[in-house]
């Protein structure tokens, strides 16, 4: 009989390797349950390509002029973000909240997770374009603007001018772009604007959204992607099997600077206007900080080397010397923001939910 | 048998209070925001069943659960029926390189969601790898997208989850005595017999446990089902995520992550009624 | 007859053994397919993905192995193995319990341990970050509450692979052993014990990955600065799809397999691998 396999040699050395390892890791661990020290600043925005550009032309430079450390958090969409800052009742672990969108900051103030923000604590807020500012709660500061763009590829399509090539486009393309159409779900912001579109193709708009769901579905034959992020509609530009796609203008740019044969373009119909902002979770640790870090984001040299990084619009209205080509396709100058439409925050975020569902209704 | 305190609560004191502490408390708290109103994203103190009478008079959850237990159960069968062959040939195998094989075996379940993302992507969209495979092999005319869809969502999955069945079946294979199998076979029963009225038998408890633990996760998992499906696939884990994180109507969230327990934990006793000595646990 | 010749003569009707094995490797390419794929993506030229490959190169591969995510990796593998370790140890005894013992609220405890596989992570972690917050326990978000969430979404495979181990030993085991004179202490370590090692290391094994790859959970429970990989890598996803995360996603999956051969070899896992006990 081979007697038993489990002689103690065994059972010893495992029992070993178990503590030692443990040992080791422990002696690991403990650094890991320090805390933040309260001269780290924590900001949290977005990963990706994105990350590389912020920390280039917005983190390193207030590093080095207020000689601190700042800790880039990239996890988390602004409604990922927005889930953790109300489980946590506002002290989710950052001090700065550069990726909520407009929805989420209307939440954030309405259930007092967010610091009201005044010209006491960002002076610059004074720069910032009046009408934007008035449309977002003061619990929010806006640093840069994004419209949503018409994405289309330049090699199979031709240039389109309205909201209409995309909602309808059988009736200016034809045959051929069936399946090569994007839809998004509207957990995406980006949906509910092109809902509004819609709509107002119609002859509604953001109080009735019924012109838009007929729209939906004449469409939905053309739809040979639906996604629910931005990001998630990515490798489908590069594969070149979308064709013709509503995008935030900023992302789009950028998309388009790193070779993708696409063209961005502003529909005839006008497009609405994304404000892009800052808050501070009434939980955060570094507030003083953080309001210098956000007057900082809206610095004339913190806004040229972003803006033109990232390709968005500036959040001020006072800065001059573009280069021609940004100026052409983008928000700069008062004409140019008059002429971009401003979002009704308060129907969005009353209706949003009836809207997907209804959304999902239809594509279901 | 013993006196004083019995045996079994000692046992089981520490992983239970651990369970119930983390587990039950901080999901009953959130989850009894289904009993509460939501209004424009915000939750009221205001109780109500209207989250859950929404939920039950639209077919359109009726679909999401059906279309998640089908999945479940789906990938369970094919897991099992795909495991059970490799977890045989790891165990009885004698090749120098079964560390290597076992390992591989596991990569599955360690690819990311990068993979899942990027490769099944590549394979499965219309003008993809599969369909090109396909259309010069004349299996089909024209291209299908095979994704998003159900479909993929079950390969999806079933990909992801193979291990888990080839680890458990090879626990409970491990334990079957090859012995048995000479003794069957010098009795005259050919291999195929002895594969499926011996062997086969005696690890019972672990495809069924291999079955379960797969299903189990199957129902519950997010990121394939998300990257494969779409809003016409939606499964309840996707529906939940939508509502609480995208959303961010918790009532809702929580009155279909409710029913989804709910229900597994019922479809789950059912099992073990009708099967209760050969499931394991 | 022992086990050696068995199999041997498993081979010589090669007939079937050759099929189980032509069964096997089609599972293997359908296995490794997609991930050979993404592998490929990460040796592209440009910043874009394309399949196949254009080009050749390896700077991606630079960038995959710098602190920004190697930090992130090693965050993961400690997480893991400290999940794996306590999961283990809280399954054990409760598996036992079921094993062993008919009890009132048996079926309850069986539902309890199956509840956290069976529910979204994303619920459990939402909620765990609700309760932390609740009971004032902010200061611990980060590797405590992490650890804490994995362990709760992770010991439900350890107490399966071990019941299942306990359900497949041979029924009376402990009486024999018992009536040839073994105390129960005694029959349970040099007896019960190493014929469930196989389950008990199936179930770390579990634990280990389940933490490592999972991710709806823990973004919620992770501190800023110091997270676990999957949440890295989604942060990156979510902007976009580089070259570079194909090139991380490819080291998270040879880095725990290799931690996982290594715990093999050193710990004398051979029972569970060889399986040739029972002579």
């Amino acid at each position: 009989m081979n007697g038993d396999h489990t002689t103690d040699n065994e059972l010893s050395r495992r029992a070993f390797l178990q503590r030692a390892s443990a040992a080791a890791v422990l002696g690991l661990g403990v650094r890991d349950v320090w805390g933040q020290r309260t001269d780290d600043l924590v900001v949290n925005s977005f990963g990706g390509e994105y990350q590389e550009l912020f920390e280039k032309a917005v983190i390193q430079p207030f590093e080095k002029k207020f000689g601190v450390k700042v800790i880039h958090d990239t996890t988390g969409t602004s409604s990922q973000d927005y889930a953790k800052i109300r489980a946590s009742k506002g002290a989710p672990g950052f001090d700065v909240a550069a990726a909520l969108s407009p929805p989420e900051v209307i939440l954030g103030a309405k259930e007092g997770l967010l610091e009201k923000i005044t010209e006491a604590e960002v002076p610059n807020i004074k720069f910032t374009w009046d009408k934007a500012r008035k449309a977002l709660p003061p619990v929010a500061v806006m640093h840069t603007l994004q419209f949503d763009s018409l994405l289309y590829n330049k090699d199979k399509l031709d240039k389109p001018v309205s909201w209409a090539d995309y909602w309808q486009p059988d009736k200016r393309y034809g045959a051929k772009v069936k399946g090569h159409v994007i839809n998004y779900n509207p957990a995406n912001l980006l949906s509910v604007y092109a809902l509004i579109h819609a709509a107002e193709l119609g002859g509604g708009g953001a109080s009735n959204m019924e012109p838009a769901w007929a729209l939906l579905k004449s469409q939905k034959p053309w739809v040979g992607v639906v996604v629910t992020t931005s990001a998630e509609a990515a490798p489908h530009f590069e594969s070149g099997e979308v064709w013709i796609s509503p995008y935030w203008s900023a992302r789009a740019g950028y998309y388009i600077s790193r070779g993708i044969p696409y063209g961005m373009v502003v529909p005839k119909e006008g497009v609405i206007a994304n404000i892009d902002s800052a808050s501070v979770p009434i939980g955060a640790k570094n507030k003083k900080l953080a309001y210098e870090f956000i007057n900082f984001m809206l610095e004339p040299a913190t806004q040229r080397a972003w803006c033109q990084a990232y390709f968005c619009s500036p959040g001020r209205g006072d800065i001059t010397d573009w280069p021609k080509a940004f100026v052409e396709s983008q928000i700069v100058t008062t004409q140019q923001f008059e002429s971009v439409k401003l979002p009704d925050l308060d129907a969005i975020g009353v209706n949003r939910k009836d809207w997907t569902l209804r959304w999902q209704e239809v594509m279901g | 048998m013993r006196s004083g305190v019995p045996a079994h609560w000692l046992l089981i004191a520490l992983p239970a209070t651990v369970l119930l502490a983390f587990f039950v408390l901080p999901n009953a708290l959130l989850l009894s925001a289904s009993f509460l109103k939501s209004e424009a994203q915000q939750l009221t103190a205001e109780p109500t069943l209207d989250n859950y009478r929404f939920l039950f008079t639209r077919p359109l959850y009726l679909e999401v659960f059906l279309r998640t237990f089908a999945v479940g159960i789906a990938v369970g069968l094919i897991d099992i029926v795909l495991g059970f062959p490799l977890a045989y040939f790891l165990v009885r195998s004698r090749s120098r390189f079964k560390g290597l094989l076992i390992a591989l075996s596991l990569a599955p379940l360690l690819a990311s969601v990068v993979v899942r993302t990027y490769g099944w992507y590549i394979i499965l969209n219309r003008f993809g790898f599969a369909n090109d495979v396909l259309l010069n092999l004349g299996v089909i005319g024209e291209r299908i997208p095979f994704m998003p869809s159900t479909g993929a969502i079950i390969i999806g999955l079933a990909h992801a989850l193979l291990p888990y069945a080839v680890l458990t079946i090879m626990g409970s294979l491990n334990g079957v005595n090859p012995n048995l199998e000479s003794a069957a076979m010098s009795l005259g029963a050919n291999r195929t017999r002895t594969f499926f009225h011996v062997v086969m038998p005696l690890c019972l408890p672990g495809i069924a446990g291999g079955f379960i633990l797969v299903f189990s996760i199957a129902i519950s998992a997010y990121a394939t089902p998300a990257i494969l499906g779409g809003p016409a696939t939606q499964v309840a884990a996707t529906a939940i995520y939508n509502f609480i994180i995208q959303l961010l109507d918790w009532s809702l969230g929580a009155a279909l992550a409710v029913i989804l327990i709910v229900c597994s934990l019922l479809l789950l006793y059912a099992a073990a009624r009708l099967g209760a000595r050969r499931a394991a646990l | 007859m022992n086990a050696r010749i068995f199999s041997a003569r498993w081979r010589a009707t090669s007939g079937p053994w050759a099929l189980l094995c032509t069964v096997v490797a089609f599972v293997y390419v359908f296995s490794l397919g997609p991930i050979l794929i993404t592998t490929a993506v990460s040796f592209n030229q440009t910043n874009r993905s394309f399949f196949p490959p254009r080009g050749f190169s390896l700077r991606w591969w630079e960038r995959a192995l710098t602190p920004e995510w190697l930090d992130p990796l090693l965050f993961s593998l400690k997480l893991g193995t400290f999940t794996a370790l306590l999961s283990t140890l809280l399954a054990l005894p409760l598996a036992f319990a079921l094993y062993r013992y008919r009890f009132r609220g048996r079926e309850a405890l069986v539902a309890l341990t199956l509840g956290p596989l069976m529910l979204p992570t994303l619920v459990t972690g939402v909620g765990l970050l609700q309760l932390f917050q609740y009971v004032g326990w902010r200061e611990h978000i980060g590797f405590a509450a992490l650890l804490v969430g994995h362990v709760v979404i992770c010991m439900p495979f350890a107490v399966r692979t071990v019941s299942i181990s306990l359900q497949t030993l041979p029924p009376n085991l402990e009486l024999a052993a018992a009536s040839l004179g073994a105390t129960p202490v005694r029959t349970l370590r040099h007896i019960v014990f190493p014929l469930i090692k196989s389950g008990l290391v199936a179930g770390a094994v579990f634990a280990f990955i389940h933490s490592f790859t999972d991710v709806n959970l823990s973004i919620f429970l992770a501190r800023p600065g110091e997270v676990p990989i999957t949440v890295k890598i989604l942060g990156f996803l979510e902007f976009g799809f580089a070259p570079t995360l194909a090139a991380v996603s490819v080291i998270t999956l040879l880095l725990p397999l290799i931690l996982v051969a290594i715990v093999e070899r050193v710990s004398g896992l051979g029972d569970f691998i060889y399986g040739d006990r029972r002579g």
